[in-house]
């Protein structure tokens, strides 16, 4: 039995040894706490302690809501218990709160051990400390979590973006598209189903037909490019006309990096606004470089820096400079200005301030031929170019033959003035002779004839007893041809003395003057006097006592050559119109030949002989230099022997028409 | 040359015709007993101031009316009127001026420098001696000589 016994101490001794041992492996590898039925720690190890940094006095007697973490809901909880307390083992993950309210995740297992009824005796657990790993997978969790919100975002963005854009793999293969390109595709029945997805792009740029198949081919040659790492970027702007409206893309590759070069991105922008945006701003510089080029007169827009930008054809053919004569202002002021050109850029220097237009005036530029022409100059600001810099347009009138005209008149008229200056002495000089000769006319010539009548008188009276009849006859000839030269000298001094004569012009009461006139002249023989028809006449403005010669040359006139008639009869009248007055005097008389009408109102003629009408010719012409100098006409109607009509107008206003 | 008391007309002009005409119609109608002729407006001066070759006669005593023409020698017509005009002996006597023209009449007119009246010289001989004539009566007549 002893031995038996000792066997059995042997036995159990090396049992208990070997129970220690593991026990200290356990320890050694695991977190190990054990629980009385109720809870209550009965036992922790180092690891234990180490893990929730509660020292052993503080765990002991304790439960395990010291260490809880509030993470697990309360059916975790039950279904442990529930578990444990049925004698089953429990396996789970749990997380502990530590000591410092740090969290740590321990992966448990519980066994119960039992009495021999059954029930608990008590509960040890075995934990494993698996935070590092739960942190890892949670970290994991929402990089995952992470990624699919940034790719949601991503395609949110690639379908918000109006370009069309697809994902292609190395070979070429549509990996993806966007909205856009989804649309496009649908529009345009290009891709097929799917919107081209899993085809081949390359293939379908290399297959495509019809007016963009160029285009599609270098296109596909770009994608290869990219693919293949041989470019970072392929662009292509190409037209994609549909009948119904002209439409730009630009095809955009850029590279698909994966770690490594897996694919490119695909993007048409569809750059038809812009494209038609920029041909109208062509068509418009366009149309403005030919207005400029085209305009009839020099025009230049150059830039601050000099450089010309525009000039006109006119520019070109009038100086005989090439555009390429003329690429710069500096070329410009150096062929045109010669050594003046200092002055000249200056003056365009100070252009570029400019807010408003400036009138420059002439400058006198040299062409090629080495001529120099007259040029006048306005320049305006016109902004900036797109790169800042500062234009001006300046704009030349070729006046080189107005100036010259300009000189020309002017010196014509210092000649004129000059010569003006010298007529008007020489007129004045003139005008003295024939004062000077009118006087000796009127005297000098005069006295003879008073000799030439008197000695004839004297003759009579003294020796009239000794001459017959013939010979008193022949000196009564003598006499009376005197005396009608003394007339003639009268007359003419009367009618050269009118031209000179001031005009004062007032208005004049017509009718009143004809009256008078005609009064005066029939005074001497009232009874002999013609039957006078006067009607009223409008008042006149001008020379008073000329225009009562004009009435008394005329009306002697009208009762002269009425004179023989049986019923003499003399009529005055007017008629208005056209700003003018016309007068007339009209008699029965003997009238005269409208052919020789035109001598009429000559110094000296007469149509008739003295011997049936006296006169000396003079009268008519001196109505008509009255009349001239009113700035009227004069001019007369007759048949012979049936009357004549002498009409002269007036002006309404009338001023001295002297020349 | 006449009496040197009784001068009734001077006449002064240098046309020897006209002067004939003149001093016949004066004669023949008898209205100047005594007419002295000079032929130029110096010796007219000469005349009325007693200088000259009339240093011999009396300043004292001007004629009863002057037949003057205007145009003359030397010293014109106007420059002889002027002259009878200025001075005190002489300054109320009448004087007729003989114009050539109405030209003349004209200046005359412009002058104002007291012409008593004015003959235009007509070509007609009968005109002319009856206006010298009929004028020179009337101012003999008229020139109650102011003393």
């Amino acid at each position: 039995m002893v031995n038996c016994g000792l066997l059995r101490d042997q036995l159990l001794r090396a049992s208990l040894k070997e129970l220690g041992d593991l026990k200290a492996a356990l320890d050694e590898h695991a977190i190990v706490a054990i629980t009385d039925p109720k809870g209550k720690i009965t036992f922790v190890n180092d690891k234990f302690c180490a893990i929730s940094q509660y020292a052993r006095e503080e765990l002991l007697g304790q439960d395990h809501r010291l260490i809880n973490s509030g993470h697990h809901s309360k059916a975790f909880i039950r279904d442990l218990w529930d578990a444990i307390s049925h004698g089953k083992a429990w396996h789970g993950e749990i997380r502990n709160k530590a000591k410092d309210g740090s969290f740590y995740w321990v992966d448990t297992t519980i066994v119960p051990f039992l009495n021999d009824d059954g029930t608990p005796r008590q509960y040890v657990a075995i934990r494993a400390d698996i935070t590092a790993r739960k942190e890892a997978e949670a970290r994991l969790r929402q990089s995952e979590a992470a990624q699919r919100a940034t790719a949601t975002t991503q395609s949110s963005i690639l379908n918000a973006l109006p370009a069309h854009i697809a994902l292609i793999d190395a070979q070429g293969v549509v990996l993806s598209v966007n909205e856009a390109w989804r649309g496009f595709a649908t529009a345009n029945v290009l891709q097929g189903p799917d919107f081209g997805r899993g085809r081949n792009y390359l293939d379908v740029c290399t297959r495509a037909e019809g007016d963009c198949s160029e285009e599609a081919e270098d296109a596909a040659r770009g994608i290869r490019g990219v693919l293949r790492g041989e470019a970072t970027e392929f662009v292509l702007e190409y037209p994609c006309h549909s009948p119904a409206e002209k439409r730009w893309f630009r095809l955009v590759v850029t590279p698909l990096h994966e770690g490594q070069l897996s694919g490119a991105v695909v993007m048409h922008v569809n750059i038809t606004e812009s494209k038609l945006a920029e041909e109208a701003l062509r068509a418009s510089e366009e149309r403005f470089r030919r207005a400029v080029v085209e305009a009839p007169l020099p025009i230049m827009l150059y830039a601050e820096d000099g450089a010309v930008l525009q000039a006109s054809q006119s520019w070109c053919d009038i100086t005989g400079y090439s555009r390429e004569e003329l690429a710069t202002i500096g070329d410009w002021t150096e062929r045109a200005f010669g050594e003046r050109k200092t002055f000249a850029k200056a003056d365009i220097d100070a252009l570029y301030g400019l807010d408003h237009r400036k009138f420059e005036g002439d400058y006198t530029i040299r062409t090629k031929s080495g001529a120099t022409r007259i040029w006048e100059f306005s320049s305006a600001p016109m902004g900036r170019q797109s790169d800042g810099r500062r234009m001006v347009i300046s704009m030349a009138l070729d006046v080189t033959e107005r100036r010259h005209a300009e000189t020309e008149i002017q010196r014509l008229n210092t000649d004129l003035e000059q010569r003006v200056v010298e007529r008007t002495a020489q007129l004045e000089a003139a005008n003295q002779e024939l004062e000077a000769f009118s006087y000796s006319v009127s005297h000098d010539l005069r006295a003879p004839l008073r000799g030439v009548d008197g000695y004839v008188r004297m003759l009579l009276e003294d020796y009239g007893a000794t001459l017959d009849a013939e010979g008193k006859r022949m000196l009564g000839v003598v006499s009376s041809e005197a005396r009608r030269m003394g007339r003639l000298i009268d007359d003419l001094l009367a009618f050269s003395r009118l031209g000179r004569q001031q005009m004062v012009t007032t208005p004049i009461g017509m009718t009143h003057l004809a009256r008078e006139e005609f009064g005066h002249l029939t005074s001497a023989a009232p009874d002999a006097a013609p039957r006078f028809e006067l009607h009223p006449l409008p008042p006149a403005v001008g020379d008073p006592a000329m225009l009562r010669q004009v009435f008394t040359n005329l009306l002697a006139n009208a009762i002269k050559f009425s004179r023989k008639q049986t019923h003499p009869v003399i009529e005055v009248g007017s008629r208005s119109g056209d700003g003018e007055i016309t007068f007339y005097v009209k008699d029965n008389g003997v009238g005269f030949d409208e052919q020789y009408r035109h001598r009429l109102f000559g110094v000296f003629q007469r149509l008739h002989s003295e011997a049936e009408f006296e006169g000396t010719g003079v009268g008519l012409a001196l109505v008509q230099r009255v009349i001239h100098r009113h700035g009227g006409t004069v001019w007369a109607e007759s048949q012979p022997n049936e009357g004549a009509t002498f009409y002269f107008s007036l002006p309404v206003t009338t001023v001295d028409h002297t020349p | 040359m006449n009496s040197p008391l009784i001068v009734e007309v001077l006449l002064i002009e240098d046309n020897p015709r006209d002067a004939e005409i003149t001093l016949r119609a004066l004669r023949k109608r008898n209205v100047a007993n005594s007419v002295v002729h000079v032929k130029d407006g110096q010796e007219a001066l000469d005349w009325l101031r007693g200088k000259g070759a009339y240093a011999t006669r009396d300043p004292g005593h001007p004629p009863k009316v002057v037949l003057l023409d205007l145009k003359l020698p030397k010293l014109d017509g106007l420059d002889v009127l002027r002259a009878i005009r200025a001075d005190p002996r002489t300054q109320f006597v009448p004087v007729v001026v003989l114009t050539s023209s109405q030209e003349e009449r004209d200046v005359v007119e412009t002058y104002k420098l007291g012409v008593n009246s004015y003959i235009v010289k007509p070509v007609d001989f009968d005109s002319f001696s009856a206006a010298v004539a009929e004028l020179g009566q009337y101012w003999l007549l008229l020139n109650q000589k102011p003393t």
